[in-house]
């Protein structure tokens, strides 16, 4: 046990000594969830809006009013007729436009029906998928509203005409907190592992160390432990930075997203084992993290891009990333609020990995010995 | 008053210790005119027994590997150990033996095997024929109780460069489960010998190639192994760090501590009690320098190599 400590306080004082490692430590969580955070939610706010309303009366006034009653939209006065739209989105002047028909209060009570067309700024398909979304919410909450002031018997109907040409799929704005999450804990526990263990290889030291009585279980232990205590800090970082400046939920058990926090490290600190066993140098150890582990948990994890609207293969090698499993499970408990008995499935796939990898790669790091 | 007494080598070889008179202690001294170190050297008070390896022509008595592991104590010996990549014959079935407190030198040129071979002895690699006895253990079988009881010091530096002296002191005694006291204990007499006090707390990377590799050697002594590996512990450093750290060998195997040595430099082949030279795969040559030396009716441990490593070539100097 003496000898496993001595060999962890060693592994921190390369840590603290690194100055490099420690700003990726420390630094990069912090600036992504702030990044992310700040630039998601400045854009669902004050989003400035045209509403063409060319016949202006009770039921379009109160609808407008609704549609402003939030801090997301902010109207853009000065447009008021379809001949000045296309201009002001050119010039970025508006993110959205509701469009009202002849006479909406009288169409709603006679024929019963009403088109009311939104317009979103698909150039930025994510902000725009989420202002229509918004958009459609408050529209339906009006419908309601409308249906129990009139007779119930009245089959109203407001049909809402979306025009989207880019990005069906809705995105929720909390999904940066589990992505960032995702992306720092591989990038620590799986990144940083390798290229320490790397290091060792390209200075001669790990030679050194299997020459004496510890055994590789224990090196690896010796290793991985100090970015297993850390990347569990960082995930503690991210959380509360979300939750405090973002004002994430954080609905269901705080134990159980630090268990799967930990499963999911666990899956990225053997990967990181095993790219060491592949890697000759540090130079190495990072870019087969880079390409082989970072690249793919941005983009093909449904982090950035829905997988949903991915090719199947894309899809089905999605599967195979461990962050795929994770983000649906962080957003689970936080934002749904939900425990282990929706998550199991995706729990299973990561204990399956975890498991996969461990041995594969304690199994390399002994090879290597031969 | 210094009375030298030959003691002729047909008698005994060195490092059978039992036929060295009792009381007296391995000895060293230099010879100012050769800038050599001679090692061949017993004290006991102010008498001195110098061991005469000028080979005669009785034959020797040295035990062949067979009786050895019988006879004698050998703390390293191997039988036919084989090491195959594919169908290359790295090590090539190398049978030899090195006694308790011996200097034993590896010589090979690039490739022939002697990394190798030193790496299935330290239990980096597995032999795929043959077997290994290192310390009183099979190195396949008691891989651990081996690794208890060896040093080693790898071609590449092997100290942590981010860590102070202090601290890298600490964690190769912890490494080996040396108590707490005994560590510090440790520590300030090894700073002391090396006169490293005053760098304690300096990074290793602040001080030169030459103390680090004194450094090194030392860590790689702290557990007391009673073998140590040095695979060219003296490539890149001056001159007079060489001297230096052969005089640490010295002590060491004074001390009863067996050494063995990889090395490129000719004169170093030289200070070694017994030299082994690989070529190939396998070992060509295995003997005292002297004899060596007779054999090959050269006057340099250089001639002998270049004639053995490159037996098509005249070249004075290798490497």
């Amino acid at each position: 046990m003496n000898r496993f400590l001595a060999f962890i306080t060693k592994e921190f004082r390369h840590i603290l000594r690194d100055r490099r490692t420690l700003m990726i430590l420390f630094g990069m969580p912090v600036i992504q969830v702030l990044l992310f955070g700040f630039v998601l939610n400045n854009e669902v706010q004050n989003a400035r809006v045209a509403v063409i309303d060319p016949s202006p009366d009770h039921e379009s006034r109160t609808l407008t009013h609704k549609l402003l009653a939030d801090d997301i939209f902010k109207l853009a006065p000065d447009i008021t007729s379809l001949n000045e739209l296309e201009g002001a989105f050119r010039r970025n002047e508006i993110k959205m436009a509701m469009v009202l028909p002849h006479d909406f209060a009288g169409s709603l009570a006679k024929v019963g029906t009403a088109t009311v067309q939104i317009i979103g700024d698909a150039s930025d398909p994510n902000t725009a998928s989420t202002l229509v979304q918004y958009a459609q919410s408050i529209l339906l909450n009006y419908q309601q509203e409308y249906n129990s002031r009139n007779l119930p018997s009245t089959a109203t109907g407001i049909k809402v005409e979306t025009r989207m040409r880019y990005n069906p799929e809705m995105k929720s704005v909390y999904n940066f907190v589990p992505g960032v999450m995702t992306l720092i804990l591989m990038l620590v526990s799986a990144m940083m592992t390798s290229i320490t263990i790397a290091r060792e290889k390209e200075m001669g030291t790990m030679e050194v160390l299997l020459v004496s009585p510890l055994k590789p279980i224990q090196i690896i232990l010796g290793k991985t432990t100090p970015y297993l205590a850390l990347s569990f800090l960082n995930a503690a970082v991210v959380v509360v930075l979300g939750v405090v400046v973002f004002g994430m939920p954080l609905k269901g058990s705080v134990l159980l997203l630090a268990f799967e926090s930990i499963l999911y490290t666990f899956v990225a600190l053997s990967l990181g084992i095993f790219i060491s066993t592949k890697a000759k140098d540090q130079m190495g150890a990072m870019f087969m993290s880079a390409l082989g582990l970072l690249m793919p948990t941005m983009l093909l994890s449904g982090f950035i891009f829905p997988r949903e609207s991915m090719p199947v293969p894309l899809q089905v090698i999605g599967n195979a990333i461990p962050a795929t499993w994770f983000i649906p499970i962080v957003k689970g408990i936080m934002i749904k609020g939900v425990g282990l008995e929706s998550l199991w499935k995706e729990t299973l796939v990561l204990v399956g990995m975890a498991m996969f990898f461990l041995v594969l790669s304690l199994r390399n790091f002994k090879d290597r010995l031969e | 008053m210094k009375v030298v007494f030959r003691w002729p080598a047909t008698a005994s070889r060195l490092g059978a210790v039992g036929t060295i008179p009792p009381g007296f202690t391995r000895s060293y001294s230099y010879s100012t005119a050769s800038r050599l170190v001679t090692h061949r050297l017993f004290s006991k008070g102010s008498i001195y027994l110098y061991l005469d390896d000028r080979p005669t022509d009785q034959p020797t008595n040295r035990p062949t590997d067979q009786q050895t592991n019988r006879l004698n104590m050998n703390i390293i010996e191997t039988h036919s150990l084989t090491k195959k990549f594919g169908d290359f014959k790295a090590v090539d079935a190398i049978s030899f033996g090195v006694e308790k407190g011996e200097i034993f030198g590896f010589l090979g040129a690039n490739g022939a095997g002697k990394t190798t071979a030193l790496k299935m002895l330290i239990g980096l690699l597995k032999p795929t024929g043959g077997s290994a006895m290192v310390a009183g253990y099979d190195v396949e079988k008691h891989p651990d109780q081996v690794k208890r009881r060896i040093g080693y010091m790898s071609q590449k530096f092997s100290l942590y460069e981010d860590l102070t002296i202090t601290e890298n002191v600490r964690l190769f005694g912890g490494i080996y489960g040396l108590p707490t006291t005994e560590i510090k204990e440790k520590t300030a007499k090894l700073l002391d010998r090396l006169e490293l006090a005053p760098y304690a707390k300096r990074l290793v990377s602040e001080i030169p190639l030459g103390w680090r590799q004194k450094l090194a050697f030392s860590v790689a002594m702290l557990h007391d192994p009673g073998v140590v590996f040095l695979d060219e512990p003296t490539s890149g450093v001056d001159p007079l760090t060489r001297r230096q750290f052969w005089d640490m060998i010295y002590e060491a195997a004074h001390a009863g501590v067996t050494l063995m040595v990889t090395t490129h430099y000719m004169d170093e082949a030289e200070y070694c009690d017994r030299v082994s030279i690989m070529v190939d795969g396998r070992i060509e040559a295995l003997d005292t320098p002297g004899a060596l030396k007779k054999q090959f009716g050269t006057t340099t441990m250089d001639e002998v190599f270049t004639r053995l490593a490159r037996p098509d070539q005249k070249v004075n100097h290798v490497d």
